[in-house]
C-alpha cells in the first residue's frame, strides 16, 4: 500500500478507536459509576404518585333511614395555559359559564410564576356547581381541565345541626362529625407507577382491581319526625314565652337512645364558613357542652338519695318552718312560706327547698354524694357526641370550693352545674328501674363491605333500687297531677318535675332572668319517652311550671300521637280485649 | 500489526463476506427466535396496556356512578324533607287531624 494511504488508514483506525475508549468510558461512568443517580433521575421523571379518586365521605342517617348528612358532587375548573393558546377567546367562553369576568380568567390564564414562566396550572374556580361544571366540561376547551369534588351537603337544613356538627371536604368538626371523623372518613389511596408527558398513568403493569373505600355509614338512633316536632316546639315556646335560647332532648328510657336533641340558636351546618367568621360560632351543642345551675329539677335526684338509703319514705314527714340552716348558711323556700308538717311526697311536688336541704343535710355528705355520682354528676355521660363537658361537681375533698353549706344548697340545684343531658340520663335513669345506662346517638353502623354493626346498651350502674325508682316515679307523678298541671296529658300518666333555676353572675345570683326546666317521662306504667325542656330567661312568666311545662305537655302529647302510643285506656283495651 | 492492517485492507478490497451453510442456518434461527420473542414480549405487552386502560375505564365508570348516586341520594333526601312534604300535603289540601282515636284490635 502506497505510504499516504496507510497514514489516512491509521489516523482513521486511530480516531475510531480513540472513540470507542471514550464512548466505553463514558459509558463505564453513566452505567457503573453513576448508576444510583441515573436511576433515580430516571425514576423521578418516569414515576409519579398519582392519588386515585376519593371515595365519599359516609353518610349519616336517621334511624328510618332519612339522609342526615350526604355527599354532593361539585367541579374545580382548572386551567393548563401552556395549551391555551387563544387565552382572550377562552376566557371569553369560560366567563359566560363560570359567571367569572373574562378580564379575570384571561389574567389568571397568563399569569407567569417566580422564573418569569407561564404557570404549569391554574385554579380557575375552586368549587363550582354540578351544572356549571358540567357546562364547562361541554365546551371541550383544551387545556381546560374540570375535577370533581365531594362536597358534605345537609339536604335536611339546619335540622339536628348541633347533633350533626359538621365537616369541611377532609374533617369533621362537633356533634356526630367530629365524634365519628376517623370512622366517616373515605380510604386514601395513592397509585405509584410511570406516568406519560401529560402525568397520566401509563398501564404496562395490571393495576389495582379495588377501589379505595369509601368512609362508614352511620344510622342516628335520632328520628327526623321527633326531631323536626321537638324543633317546633323549641321555636314555637320561645316566641310564646320570650326566652332567648333553649333546648329539648328526648330519650328512650329503655336504651337511652336518643330520639331528638334541639337547640336554639342553631345553624345550617353548610354555611360552616360564614359562622367561624363570628365572634361566638353557634356551632357547640348546647344540650351537651353547656352547663347550668339546674334548680329544683335537682330534687328529684336528693329524694331518691333519701328514698334508697332508707333514710325516708314517700309518707315521711318533716316540719316545714320555712327555713333552715345547712352549715351556717340560712335556707328558705322560694315562696318565703312555712309549709308546717309535710310528707316527702309533699316536698318534692311542691318544690320545698327546705325539706330537700332537710334530707341532704339529714343524709349527711357522705351518702348524698355518693348518690349524686352514682347518677353520673360531675362526669361525661359517655355520649358519643364531641365536645361534651362534665359539668360541675365540688365534693367534700375538694376543700379549696366546698363548703358545708354547699350540701344544703346543693339539694335544690345550687352550686351544682349540669348539661341538659346529664339532667335528662337522671331522669332516664328513674324511668328506667333505676339503672343508668350510657347515652348514644348511633344505633348502627354500616361499612362499606356491608358488615352491620348494632349498638348494644351499656350499663353503667345500678343507681337506685326497683322499688326506690317506682316510688319516686308515683311522687313525680303527684308533682304532674297535683302541682304541674300545665304539663298534665290527656288520658295519659306521666311522671315530671319542674326547676326555675337563678342565674349565677359572679358574687351571687342575676336578680332578672331565670333558667326555666321541665323533665318528665311517661307514658307509665311502661314509660316510652323522656323529654326534658330547657328554657333560657323566659319573660312572659320566670316559672317553669308555667313555661316549661307547658312545651313538655303539648310535646309529649304531639309524639304519643305520632309515635302510635295509645292512651291508658286503650291500652288497657288492648290488654284485656282477648282474654 | 502488519497481519492486522492486511487483514482490514483484504476486507476494505474484497467488499464481501463468505459464510458457511450451517452458519447461515444458525444466524437465521437465532434471528427468527429472537424476533419470535420480541413479538410475543410486545404482544403481551400490548394486552397488559389494553387490559390496564379497560380496567381504568371501568374505574373512572365506577367513580362517575359512584358519584351520581351520592348526589342523587342528596336530591332524593331534599326532595322529601319533613317540611316539603308537609308543604305538598297542605298544596294538596289535607289538614292535620285534631284528634286521634285509637281502636282496640279485638282479634289480636
Amino acid at each position: 500500500m502506497a505510504e499516504g494511504p496507510r497514514r489516512r488508514l491509521m489516523l482513521l483506525i486511530t480516531l475510531l478507536v480513540g472513540s470507542v475508549i471514550v464512548v466505553v468510558i463514558q459509558l463505564v461512568k453513566v452505567q457503573v459509576v453513576d448508576h444510583e443517580f441515573y436511576k433515580n433521575w430516571a425514576l423521578e421523571q418516569q414515576v409519579r404518585a398519582i392519588t386515585m379518586d376519593t371515595p365519599p365521605r359516609g353518610v349519616i342517617r336517621d334511624r328510618g333511614g332519612h339522609l342526615l348528612a350526604g355527599n354532593g358532587l361539585r367541579y374545580a375548573v382548572e386551567a393548563a395555559p401552556a395549551y391555551i393558546v387563544d387565552k382572550a377567546g377562552v376566557a371569553d367562553q369560560l366567563a359566560s359559564v363560570l359567571h367569572m369576568p373574562a378580564s379575570h380568567i384571561e389574567t389568571a390564564l397568563s399569569s407567569r410564576g417566580h422564573d418569569q414562566q407561564l404557570r404549569q396550572w391554574v385554579l380557575l374556580a375552586p368549587s363550582v356547581s354540578r351544572d356549571v361544571g358540567e357546562g364547562v366540561k361541554d365546551l371541550n376547551v383544551s387545556g381546560i381541565t374540570v375535577r370533581p369534588l365531594w362536597e358534605r351537603s345537609y339536604p335536611q337544613g339546619t335540622l339536628a345541626s348541633h347533633t350533626l356538627g359538621f365537616s369541611t371536604m377532609i374533617t369533621g368538626y362537633y356533634g356526630v362529625e367530629g365524634y365519628y371523623d376517623v370512622m366517616l372518613r373515605p380510604e386514601v389511596v395513592e397509585w405509584v407507577g410511570p406516568v406519560d408527558v401529560a402525568s397520566l398513568p401509563i398501564p404496562w403493569q395490571p393495576v389495582a382491581g379495588e377501589l379505595p373505600r369509601r368512609g362508614v355509614d352511620l344510622e342516628l338512633t335520632l328520628d327526623r319526625t321527633v326531631q323536626t316536632l321537638a324543633e317546633q316546639e323549641l321555636l314555637r315556646s320561645l316566641g310564646e314565652y320570650g326566652a332567648e335560647a333553649g333546648t329539648i332532648i328526648v330519650m328512650e328510657p329503655e336504651t337511652f337512645g336518643i330520639l331528638a336533641m334541639a337547640s336554639y340558636p342553631t345553624y345550617h351546618p353548610e354555611q360552616y364558613v360564614e359562622l367561624a367568621a363570628l365572634a361566638s360560632p353557634p356551632f357547640e351543642d348546647p344540650a351537651v357542652s353547656k352547663q347550668y345551675e339546674p334548680g329544683s329539677v335537682f330534687k328529684i335526684l336528693t329524694v331518691a338519695a333519701a328514698l334508697d338509703s332508707g333514710m325516708v319514705t314517700p309518707q315521711t314527714t318533716y316540719n316545714d318552718q320555712g327555713w333552715i340552716e345547712v352549715g351556717g348558711q340560712t335556707i328558705r323556700n322560694a315562696t318565703r312560706r312555712a309549709y308546717g308538717v309535710s310528707t316527702v311526697t309533699e316536698l318534692l311536688a311542691k318544690s320545698l327547698n327546705v325539706g330537700a336541704a332537710w334530707l341532704s343535710r339529714d343524709m349527711g355528705p357522705d351518702v348524698f354524694y355518693s348518690y349524686l355520682k352514682g347518677f353520673g354528676l360531675g362526669e361525661r355521660t359517655g355520649i358519643d357526641l364531641a365536645g361534651e363537658v362534665a359539668g360541675q361537681l365540688w365534693l367534700p375533698e375538694d376543700v379549696e370550693h366546698w363548703h358545708p353549706s354547699n350540701l344544703g344548697t346543693n339539694s335544690f340545684g345550687q352550686g351544682v352545674a349540669v348539661t341538659p343531658l346529664q339532667m335528662a340520663v337522671t331522669v332516664a335513669t328513674v324511668a328506667n328501674d333505676g339503672v343508668r345506662l350510657r347515652p348514644h346517638v348511633v344505633g348502627r353502623r354500616i361499612s362499606p363491605d356491608g358488615a352491620v354493626s348494632v349498638y348494644r346498651p351499656v350499663e353503667v350502674e345500678r343507681v337506685i333500687s326497683p322499688e326506690t325508682a317506682r316510688d319516686l316515679t308515683e311522687i313525680m307523678v303527684r308533682c304532674v297531677e297535683d302541682e304541674v298541671t300545665l304539663a298534665r296529658v290527656e288520658g295519659y300518666r306521666v311522671a315530671g318535675k319542674s326547676g326555675t333555676a337563678q342565674i349565677p353572675v359572679p358574687g351571687g345570683y342575676a336578680r332578672e332572668g331565670t333558667i326555666a326546666t321541665f323533665v318528665g317521662f311517661g307514658p307509665l306504667p311502661d314509660p316510652e319517652l323522656v323529654i326534658l325542656v330547657k328554657l333560657d330567661r323566659p319573660k312572659t312568666s320566670p316559672w317553669a311550671a308555667n313555661t316549661a311545662a307547658g312545651s313538655f305537655q303539648r310535646l309529649i302529647s304531639e309524639l304519643f300521637t305520632v309515635l302510635g302510643i295509645p292512651p291508658e285506656e286503650g291500652r288497657l283495651v288492648v290488654e284485656v280485649g282477648p282474654r | 500489526m502488519p497481519d492486522f492492517l492486511e487483514w482490514v485492507t483484504h476486507g476494505v478490497k474484497q467488499g464481501r463476506f463468505e459464510m458457511n451453510a450451517a452458519a447461515t442456518v444458525g444466524v437465521s434461527l437465532v434471528v427468527v427466535v429472537l424476533t419470535l420473542v420480541t413479538a410475543l414480549y410486545l404482544m403481551l405487552i400490548s394486552r397488559t396496556a389494553a387490559r390496564g386502560r379497560y380496567i381504568e375505564g371501568l374505574q373512572a365508570q365506577a367513580f362517575g356512578l359512584q358519584r351520581e348516586n351520592q348526589q342523587l341520594m342528596v336530591d332524593i333526601a331534599e326532595q322529601s324533607t319533613v317540611s316539603g312534604l308537609r308543604e305538598r300535603a297542605e298544596a294538596l289540601g289535607l289538614v292535620a287531624a285534631e284528634t286521634i282515636e285509637f281502636v282496640a284490635d279485638l282479634e289480636q
